[in-house]
């Protein structure tokens, strides 16, 4: 298990941001290496990803539950999912608030659990690629959003 | 070859003086096409991760692992393999004549990448102390020797080439 | 042989051995390696071969709910996959060398209902490009239901510990007692008795370079299954996987011919053969699998991991030390592919290079969720002489004796050879204290002691530690009998064949599957001195092929005995071969055969010289002249001579687990001085020296690689390598990114010196070699306990990271438990 946290602070106002945070399809199209999003329900989504590791192709299939949510402040997310013949479970929690210069500041923190020989490969990684990701999503959503 | 990500793409790269026109997958590693496309099995695989220098080959006068670069990016490199070193079929040049007098080679599953190593570091510096000989072989990974008999086998080399 | 005791038949030693015998002659298979003209198993091929890769569970203890392998079967160029459920079905479980409750197992090929390792495989699929293998197996749907993991070695005996294997019942796989002497008596009679709680052996692999692969082929004309394959044992391994999947070894045929390095490592392939040949004869092609580098560390073998607990050593006022109890852990991981033999292989060296009278150590072998054990270079003696050296360093500082002293006064003496031990063993030759001498010679021990003081206050500890170690070879088999009865085996062996060819060429073939150790060399030495010509005259066959008839069942390369075995196998055919030349050639030149002798590749007078034939004459009119010869002696000879080398071993006793276990006792005695940077706890070494005495040497060039060999092992196991599994049973570091195998930065340059005391109980003189018996481990361990700060904790584990060694570094100030306490009377 590795633990993840970080924090940024983008120019997008925290509602227009939320919003792209909250629509999968934007979602996905912000995710570099998100091939697919699709939703479920309101609490399930699921995604295919290939994130740049340097390993080879490594194809994530990844299910996600939000299990907590406060309207444009904070969500709570778990996702398990397949990379091949590994496991990846993770948990995480982001929250937004207005950022004094504006914009919004976004912390987030959590842990990646990686089974398999992924894990053996990649378990000291995970946490900047982890961090990498989320901030992609934010800088994505903070153009697409503003 | 079909498969997921199977683009194929032209390439020419000289290896050991001769030149090769092809097509390699896109995804296919210089060691795969060194040893299966074109047959020299001297170049050896032994981690996946670029720390053991098992596929070791000199491209463009430099010393590479082959296992770290993708085919496609030889286009247009001049390769040389362990099999271009010493005459003909059973001529030793003097760096692998040294490895011979002084008990260099065990397993000898390490020792072409490691004389490649040999030849590219006394092109550099033709008179190397021990250290500098240690540091340069820090990327070929030896399990039989502990070392000792290739770094003579060095010194000895760098000896008799001066 | 000395003294007046006779431990085994007189051996006659070869006196024609001489001319090249003894010699640093250049190795015969250097050519071909350093010209990448060698050939090694992933350098073959085969018309129409496939390529296989393994899925493999990535929880480390998990119920196998369903594979689905549907949509890998879809995919263009695969062309069959296998499932543990197949195998649970196509395969009997192995052959356990173990009795019960560990023989209770049910081990198959890949995890047949639950996998029990990270990393073990659970599918495999067969396509035609080991990319569109690899792409295909990341589409089979293997649901798993995860169960608790228990991971530490000790307490996975505990009753709520999970349990691997159901038809044991708990995690125990052997339990036994060895008892020699009067323990009790020398504790209670002792002047001190030295307690230590806990010392722990850690988990590494001599990871060889070249990774496990094979090219198997199940021939549906003849049904003979052909594998070309790097394993270092393979008539062991037909022994498990002819009964397991229906063949008879008749029709399984091995061959090898470079091996990049074993090391033990590639003893316990067999499982991985048994799944090619399962899905060779599904697909009806050529199978052929290249382990990678991961695959390698997470699961083709470990070497023994293996905790001391309870240790009390009663010791005399003068220094005497009279031996030791102890409980041992061994973690064999979660098979058992080659234990419990470990179980029993540690009491080779009962009491290490020292008289200890006294011994008992209770062993128990258990099982947990880690990558199973394999017989790693230093086989179960390594950690035994670890813990010994452990002993007598604790012992000497904590009750104020110079180590150098006490090793001299314990250790065995030479005019005590061949010395018996308390379990009946029978150390054949040595001189320990000489070697232990030169050894403070090579390092300049002295100036050392001086620099040492020198130093304090610097913020550089220096340490300097001493390792003494026996590499036991030549292993009597009937030592399995000790941790099971009714297991078949005893002896040892080894087979060679030389022969004239048709034009008196003479060729050589052994049983034995050399990995870099020189056999095509030191075969030739011998061969040449017998038969009276030059070792280049000599075509010794590059590697291991069944079909040369030329094998026992103990064929292989391990357990430091090629230069037992193997040479006395060739020696022996090389006599017979020279018995027929003889014969032959006084026949043609008229002469009694007590006239003959070999010299330069001819058959030729004593007396006279000129009256020679050459060898070509003698086959030529053998095999092709032979109604030249008279019918009788005709009839007497093949020119093709095959000899079986057999250790004079009796069968062990089971109740008082005593018996005659290896035939030569090689040892090593290390010495090193270190450095400590306080503020990180790094150890630098400073210098390092190793003085070897194994026998008569063939080649002292070979032999003084393998110690260099062991040495590298050795310490980058004490400084650098070492597998770390979490508590959930993942493997945290199976790459050489974070698998530090040591680099020509970590091992120094290594003095080395050799003394010769010849085996009495060998043909040759010459005593096995190349495990080394791990004395860095013992002597790097030395080095750093000497560096610490009086009221630091004991150095109680073989691998001494920078963190261990700075917590160490700091458990001086903190006054805690220091793992030792000395009761005196």
């Amino acid at each position: 298990m590795s633990a993840v946290s970080g924090s940024s602070t983008v120019a997008a106002e925290r509602e227009r941001l939320w919003e792209v945070l909250s629509d999968p399809a934007r979602l996905g199209a912000a995710l570099p290496g998100v091939n697919d999003v699709s939703v479920d329900d309101s609490a399930h989504f699921s995604a295919v990803a290939c994130p740049a590791t340097a390993l080879g192709e490594t194809r994530l299939q990844m299910e996600f539950e939000i299990l907590e949510e406060r309207r444009g402040e904070y969500v709570r997310i778990a996702g398990s999912g397949l990379a091949g013949e590994n496991r990846i479970e993770l948990n995480v929690e982001l929250s937004l608030e207005d950022a004094a210069g504006g914009g919004t500041a976004a912390r987030w923190r959590g842990d990646v659990t990686l089974r398999g020989v992924l894990g053996s490969l990649l378990q000291r990684g995970i946490g900047s690629i982890f961090n990498e990701q989320v901030e992609a999503v934010l800088a994505a959503g903070a153009s697409d959003g503003s | 070859m079909a498969g997921e990500g199977g683009a194929v793409h032209a390439i020419e790269v000289t290896v050991n003086g001769q030149t090769h026109s092809t097509a390699v997958e896109a995804r296919r590693l210089l060691v795969h096409f060194i040893r299966e496309t074109l047959g020299l099995r001297g170049t050896h695989i032994g981690c996946d991760s670029g720390n053991c220098g098992a596929c070791s080959v000199i491209c463009d006068g430099r010393l590479i692992k082959s296992c770290m670069m993708l085919a496609v990016a030889a286009d247009g490199c001049e390769i040389e393999t362990i099999e271009s070193i010493g005459e003909g079929a059973d001529g030793l040049d003097p760096i692998q004549e040294a490895f011979r007098e002084h008990h260099g080679v065990q397993c000898g599953y390490c020792t072409p990448g490691i004389v490649l190593n040999a030849k590219t570091l006394l092109a550099e510096n033709p008179d190397p102390s021990e250290a500098e000989i240690r540091r340069a072989l820090v990327g070929n990974i030896c399990r039989c020797t502990g070392y000792v008999n290739i770094v003579r086998s060095i010194q000895a080399a760098a000896e008799a080439l001066r | 042989m000395s003294g007046e005791t006779t431990y085994y038949p007189a051996v006659e030693q070869n006196e024609r051995l001489g001319a090249y015998s003894g010699q640093s002659i250049p190795r015969v298979e250097d050519k071909r390696l350093l010209k990448g003209q060698g050939a090694f198993v992933d350098d073959l091929w085969m018309h129409r071969q496939g390529h296989v890769h393994f899925v493999r569970s990535p929880y480390a203890h998990a119920r196998i709910v369903s594979i689905d392998v549907a949509r890998a079967e879809a995919q263009p160029g695969v062309y069959a996959t296998l499932t543990g459920e197949e195998v649970g079905v196509l395969q009997q479980p192995y052959f356990q060398m173990g009795p019960e409750p560990g023989g209770l197992m049910k081990d198959y090929c890949m995890a047949v209902g639950k996998a029990r390792y990270m990393g073990e495989p659970v599918a495999a699929v067969l396509a035609e490009s080991a990319e569109l293998a690899r792409d295909a197996a990341a589409l089979v749907e293997v649901v798993y239901e995860p169960l608790g993991v228990t991971v530490d070695g000790v307490a996975t005996i505990e009753a709520d510990a999970p349990v691997l294997h159901e038809e044991i019942g708990s995690n125990v796989a052997w339990q036994g007692v060895y008892d020699y002497g009067d323990v009790d008596w020398a504790l209670e009679n002792a002047d001190h008795v030295v307690r230590i709680d806990r010392l722990h052996f850690h988990r590494f692999s001599s990871t060889p370079l070249e990774t496990t692969g094979a090219l198997v082929n199940w021939d549906p004309g003849t049904g003979v299954v052909e594998f070309r394959t790097n394993n270092q044992m393979p008539m062991f391994a037909a022994m498990f996987i002819g009964p397991a999947i229906g063949i008879g070894v008749d029709h399984m045929q091995f061959s090898s011919q470079d091996i990049g390095g074993g090391f033990g490592i590639k003893i316990t392939s067999y499982t991985y053969l048994t799944a090619l040949a399962l899905l060779s004869r599904k697909a009806g092609r050529p199978v052929k699998w290249s382990e990678s580098r991961w695959e390698h560390l997470a699961a083709s073998a470990h070497g023994n991991e293996r905790t001391f607990l309870d240790v009390e050593v009663p010791v005399m006022s003068d220094g005497t030390i009279l031996g030791f109890k102890v409980r041992a852990f061994d973690d064999a991981g979660a098979y058992l592919r080659y234990e419990p033999l470990g179980a029993v292989i540690w009491s080779q060296v009962v009491p290490g290079n020292y008289r200890f009278k006294h011994v008992r150590v209770d062993y128990t072998e258990t099982l947990t969720n880690k990558c199973p054990v394999g017989p790693n270079r230093g086989y179960s003696r390594l950690q035994h002489l670890w813990l010994i050296e452990r002993i007598v360093d604790i012992v000497a500082k904590e009750l104020g004796f110079d180590p150098v002293e006490l090793r001299k006064l314990n250790y065995i003496q030479p005019e005590e050879f061949p010395y018996e031990t308390p379990n009946g063993c029978i150390y054949d030759s040595g001189d320990y204290p000489a070697m232990l001498e030169r050894v403070l010679e090579l390092i300049d021990y002295r100036g050392a002691r001086e620099r040492q003081r020198a130093a304090a206050g610097t913020g550089r500890r220096i340490g300097i530690g001493i390792g003494s170690t026996l590499d036991s070879g030549t292993n009597n088999f009937g030592q399995s009998r000790i941790i099971n009865s009714a297991l078949p085996f005893s002896g040892n062996g080894e087979a060679a064949v030389v022969r004239l060819d048709l034009y008196g060429e003479v060729t050589v073939t052994i049983g034995t599957t050399p990995q870099g150790q020189g056999h095509e060399t030191t075969a030739a030495q011998v061969t040449a001195d017998i038969l009276g010509m030059s070792p280049d005259q000599v075509h010794v066959v590059a590697g291991y092929n069944k079909a040369a008839n030329t094998y026992v069942g103990f064929s292989g390369t391990y357990a430091s005995q090629f230069a037992v075995t193997g040479l006395g196998a060739v020696m022996g055919a090389a006599e017979k071969l020279r018995g027929e030349i003889v014969k032959v050639g006084a026949c043609m030149l008229g002469a009694e055969e007590s006239d003959i002798e070999l010299a330069g590749g001819f058959v030729r007078l004593a007396a006279n010289p000129e009256a020679a034939i050459p060898f070509i004459g003698i086959a030529a009119t053998v095999f092709a002249n032979v109604a030249e010869l008279p019918g009788e002696l005709a009839d007497s000879v093949t020119l093709n001579c095959r000899h079986v080398y057999r250790p004079p071993f009796t069968v062990p006793d089971h109740e008082t687990k005593r018996g005659k276990l290896t035939l030569t006792y090689a040892s090593q005695i290390h010495a090193a001085v270190i450095e400590i940077d306080e503020e990180t706890g790094q150890v630098k070494i400073l210098d390092y020296a190793a003085v070897d005495e194994c026998g008569r040497k063939i080649n002292p060039k070979i032999v003084e690689g393998q110690v260099h060999g062991a040495t590298g092992h050795g310490i980058g196991a004490a400084l650098y390598e070492t597998f770390e599994y979490d508590a959930d049973g993942q493997l945290r570091n199976a790459t050489f990114m974070d698998y530090h195998v040591a680099t020509a930065l970590d091992v120094p340059d290594i003095r080395y010196d050799d003394i010769e005391c010849p085996s009495p109980f060998t043909p040759n003189g010459a005593k096995g070699m190349g495990e080394g018996g791990g004395a860095p481990l013992s002597t790097i361990c030395s080095a750093i306990e000497d560096a610490l700060p009086d009221g630091a904790h004991v150095v109680f584990d073989t691998h001494n990271s920078s963190e261990r060694v700075y917590d160490l570094l700091r458990s001086a100030a903190a006054q805690g438990p220091r793992g030792v306490e000395v009761v005196s009377r």
